[in-house]
C-alpha cells in the first residue's frame, strides 16, 4: 500500500513539474507561479560509538528524495508548499511522502510604510551565518547550506506589524514558538537603524510563560573589501534546551509512556548568552573567506558533557542487561537526535572560504569545537548555467579525538548529490 | 660657474625625469599619458550630467534591463532585471529569472544589500562581492555615474576629435569600482566607452555604448557591450526597454523595505 501511495505522490511530483514548466507563461499581476524541482541522493556512513554502540541505529543509508516546492502568489495570498517523496535504497523500502506547508500569509499595506504580515511565515533577523542567535521565526535552518538550495526552511504562524522609515524599521511580532518543544507562543519586537557605517539593531523577545531575553546584531563594512558582523543574545530560561537531561543527574531510562531520558531535578533559571561573531574578506579574485567564533550559552559544559558520554555508556550496559532491543535503541536515537543538528557544546569557531569560476561555484568550511578540537568538514561545488537548472554536490564529514563531539556522533560522512530545476 | 650651471641643470633633469617616472605609474597618470595631453575643460561636470540623462533619462522611475552572454555570435546565457531608481540616488534591483526570482538588491551610497527569498535574509555585502554570484545587479543597479563617482582629471581622447576622456574616481569605497576612464562625445555628451578599475589598478572590464534612441523626446543610451574582465573571450550585451518614469514610495528604497 505505501508502495503505490509512493508511486502516485511520485506521479503527481511529475505532473506538477511538467505544469511547473508551462506555469511561467500564465502570470499576471495578480497570480503567479514558481516551481523548484530536486532530486537528491543522499549517501550516509554511520561510527559505532559511545551514541551508536554496535552500529545499533544502523550503519548508513542511501536515500534519494524528490521533491516538489511550489510557491503560488494569487490575489496577493502567498505560500510555498513542499511535496517530498523518498526512497531507502539500501533497506529498499519507501519513506512515507510528506506534504507541508512551509508558508501561508498575506501582507496588508495598511498606510504608506506601515505593514502587517499575517499567517505562516518566517522572518530572518539574524547576520551571522554558521550559527543564528535571533532566529525565532524560521524553522529548518543548515549552516551548511546557508542560501536554503534545499528550500527546507519554513516559517512560523505569526502576525507581525512593520513601519518602515527611511532612518529605520521597528517591527512588532507575535508569533508561536516552534523551536520549543513545548511549543508555547512568543512576542518580540525589534528596532533597526544605522549609526554611521554600521547597520545596528536591538530586540527583545519574550515566550507567553513570561521567559525573556534581549540582544542585537550589527554589521559593518570597512573599505572594498572587509564585513564585520555581530549577533548577540541573551536568554532568560531554564539550561535544558541544548541537550535532553544532560545537565543533570542522574538520568533516568524511560519507561514504557515516556518518550526520552529525562531530568528529576528541579529547572534553574539563569542568564544564557548565544553570540557569534566574525566577519569576511573578499579578494579582487573572488575569493571569499568567513570566519565566525559562536558561543552558545545552552552548550554543554566539560563536566557535562563527560556526564552524557557516561550516561550514553551506562544505558548501553544496562540495555543489554534487561531492557528490550527496541526501547534501548530508542534511547540511543533520542540522544543521537538530541546531538544533530543543533550544536551541543559551548564554543566553535566556523572558518570557510569560497569562490567561484564563471559557473562553478565552490565552498569548503570547517566548524571545529574549540573544547574538544573535533571538526566538522564541509565541501560545496555547484555548477549553474544561466538556465533554469543547477546541479551540486555536497560532503560532510566529521572527526575528531575519542570523546569530542564530532568523534562520537553517529554521521561520520554524507555525500550529497543534488539536481534542481526551477521555473 | 660653469660646473655649477651644469650641475644645477642635470639636478632638474633628474627631478623631472622622476616626476614623470611617478605619474606615469599612476592609473591616473597612465590614461592621460595614452591621450593627448592639451587640456581643455568642456564643462566636465555637466558633460556627465549630459552622459548620465542619456542613460537613465528621469529622475525616478523603472526600466527593464536584459542581460545576454555572448560567446563570439552565440548567446550563452540571459538575465532580466527590474531596475527601480529614485531621485536621492539609490536604486533598488529586482532579478526577474526563474533561479533567482524575488532576490533584490539595494545600492545607494551606504552600501549594497542583497534579499535572498529563501531564506528571508537581507545580507549586507562588501563591493568586491558584488563580483561574485549574480554580479549582473552590480553593473544594472547604478545607471548614474555622477551618484558614485567625481571627476578626478579631463583630457581629450588621442586621435579622436571632439571627445573627451573623463577619469573618474569613486566618492566613497561603496562603489564597486574604484576608477573609471570615461570617453564622451563632446557635442552630444554620448558616452562611447568606458573602462573600469579595480582599487588595485586591475582592468576590471570595459563597455562600448550603443547609439542613442529618442524616448518622450529624449536620447537615450538602450545597449552596452561589456567586455574582458574575469571571464575572458565572453561578452555581455545589456540592453534597457520599458522606460517608465514614475513617482516610487520611499520604503522601496530601505533595508526594511527589501523584502516587500
Amino acid at each position: 500500500m505505501k508502495r503505490v501511495i509512493s508511486l502516485v505522490f511520485l506521479f503527481l511530483i511529475e505532473m506538477c513539474c511538467s505544469r511547473g514548466v508551462a506555469a511561467e507563461g500564465l502570470l499576471t499581476d495578480d497570480v503567479a507561479l514558481s516551481t523548484t524541482v530536486l532530486s537528491e541522493m543522499q549517501i550516509t556512513s554511520a561510527r559505532a560509538s559511545l551514541f551508536n554502540p554496535g552500529g545499533l541505529l544502523g550503519s548508513g543509508k542511501t536515500k534519494v528524495i524528490g521533491a516538489v516546492v511550489l510557491s503560488p502568489s494569487v490575489a496577493g495570498i502567498r505560500s510555498r508548499l513542499r511535496l517530498e517523496a523518498a526512497r531507502d535504497i539500501r533497506r529498499d523500502i519507501w519513506i512515507d511522502p510528506s506534504a507541508e506547508v512551509q508558508e501561508l500569509y498575506t501582507t496588508l499595506n495598511i498606510v504608506e510604510g506601515v505593514q502587517a504580515t499575517v499567517g505562516k511565515s518566517f522572518l530572518s533577523w539574524d547576520v551571522s551565518y554558521a550559527s543564528r542567535p535571533v532566529n525565532f521565526f524560521t524553522q529548518g535552518i543548515d549552516y551548511i547550506d546557508i542560501r536554503d538550495h534545499r528550500r527546507r526552511n519554513s516559517g512560523v504562524p505569526m502576525v507581525a506589524l512593520s513601519w518602515i522609515g527611511k532612518a529605520g524599521t521597528i517591527t512588532g511580532v507575535v508569533a508561536s514558538d516552534c523551536s520549543e518543544d513545548m511549543n508555547r507562543g512568543q512576542w518580540a519586537l525589534r528596532a533597526q537603524g544605522h549609526t554611521g557605517p554600521a547597520e545596528v539593531a536591538a530586540l527583545i523577545r519574550s515566550r507567553f510563560d513570561g521567559l525573556f531575553g534581549f540582544g542585537g546584531t550589527v554589521t559593518y563594512v570597512h573599505g572594498r573589501s572587509l564585513e564585520l558582523h555581530g549577533s548577540l543574545f541573551l536568554n532568560r530560561s531554564t539550561s535544558d534546551k541544548g541537550c535532553k537531561g544532560a545537565p543533570c543527574d542522574p538520568f533516568s531510562l524511560f519507561g514504557p509512556e515516556s518518550s526520552a531520558i529525562y531530568m528529576k531535578k528541579p529547572v534553574r533559571y539563569g542568564w544564557y548568552p548565544h553570540l557569534v561573531f566574525g566577519g569576511q574578506y573578499t579578494t579582487e579574485s573572488r575569493f571569499n573567506v568567513l570566519v565566525e567564533y559562536i558561543h552558545e550559552g545552552f552548550g554543554l559544559s566539560d563536566t557535562q558533557w563527560d556526564r552524557l558520554l557516561g550516561a550514553a555508556d551506562a544505558l548501553n550496559r544496562t540495555g543489554f542487561l534487561g531492557a528490550s532491543p527496541s526501547a534501548v535503541k530508542r534511547n540511543f536515537f533520542n540522544i543521537a537526535a538530541s546531538l544533530r543538528p543543533r550544536l551541543v557544546r559551548r564554543d566553535y569557531l566556523f572558518v570557510r572560504a569560497s569562490t567561484m569560476w564563471d559557473e562553478i561555484e565552490g565552498s569548503t568550511g570547517v566548524l571545529v569545537g574549540l573544547a574538544d578540537g573535533g571538526a566538522s568538514l564541509s565541501g560545496t561545488l555547484g555548477y549553474h548555467p544561466q538556465w533554469n537548472w543547477d546541479v551540486w554536490v555536497e560532503v560532510r564529514r566529521n572527526l575528531g579525538p575519542k570523546g569530542s563531539e564530532f568523534g562520537e556522533v553517529p554521521e561520520r560522512m554524507r555525500l550529497t548529490l543534488m539536481l534542481r530545476f526551477l521555473f | 660657474m660653469t660646473n655649477f650651471m651644469n650641475t644645477h641643470r642635470l639636478v632638474w633633469i633628474f627631478l623631472g625625469l622622476v616626476s614623470w617616472i611617478f605619474f606615469l605609474s599612476t592609473p591616473g597618470g597612465w590614461l592621460v599619458s595614452a591621450e593627448d595631453d592639451k587640456v581643455v575643460p568642456p564643462e566636465p561636470a555637466a558633460l556627465l550630467t549630459r552622459a548620465d540623462d542619456m542613460r537613465m533619462p528621469f529622475g525616478e522611475g523603472r526600466v527593464r534591463v536584459d542581460l545576454i552572454t555572448l560567446e563570439g555570435d552565440r548567446i550563452t546565457g540571459r538575465s532580466r532585471y527590474e531596475v527601480l531608481q529614485s531621485d536621492h540616488g539609490a536604486s533598488r534591483v529586482e532579478m526577474l529569472d526563474a533561479r533567482v526570482r524575488g532576490q533584490r538588491a539595494l545600492l545607494s551610497d551606504r552600501g549594497l544589500w542583497l534579499y535572498v527569498p529563501s531564506s528571508r535574509r537581507v545580507i549586507r555585502l562588501t563591493p568586491l562581492q558584488r563580483l561574485m554570484g549574480n554580479a549582473g545587479y552590480g553593473d544594472v543597479g547604478r545607471m548614474r555615474w555622477s551618484d558614485d563617482y567625481r571627476i578626478a582629471q579631463v583630457s581629450a581622447a588621442k586621435n579622436r576629435a571632439g571627445v573627451w576622456l573623463l577619469h573618474l574616481k569613486a566618492k566613497a569605497p561603496t562603489a564597486v569600482y574604484s576608477e573609471v576612464a570615461l570617453r564622451l562625445e563632446e557635442k552630444t555628451g554620448r558616452p562611447l566607452d568606458a573602462d573600469f578599475y579595480a582599487a588595485s589598478g586591475k582592468l576590471l572590464k570595459s563597455a562600448k555604448y550603443g547609439p542613442p534612441v529618442e524616448f518622450n523626446g529624449r536620447l537615450v543610451i538602450d545597449t552596452i557591450t561589456f567586455t574582458g574582465g574575469l571571464s575572458v573571450g565572453i561578452r555581455t550585451r545589456m540592453v534597457m526597454g520599458a522606460f517608465c518614469e514614475e513617482n516610487l514610495p520611499e520604503y522601496l528604497f530601505t533595508i526594511g523595505g527589501l523584502g516587500k
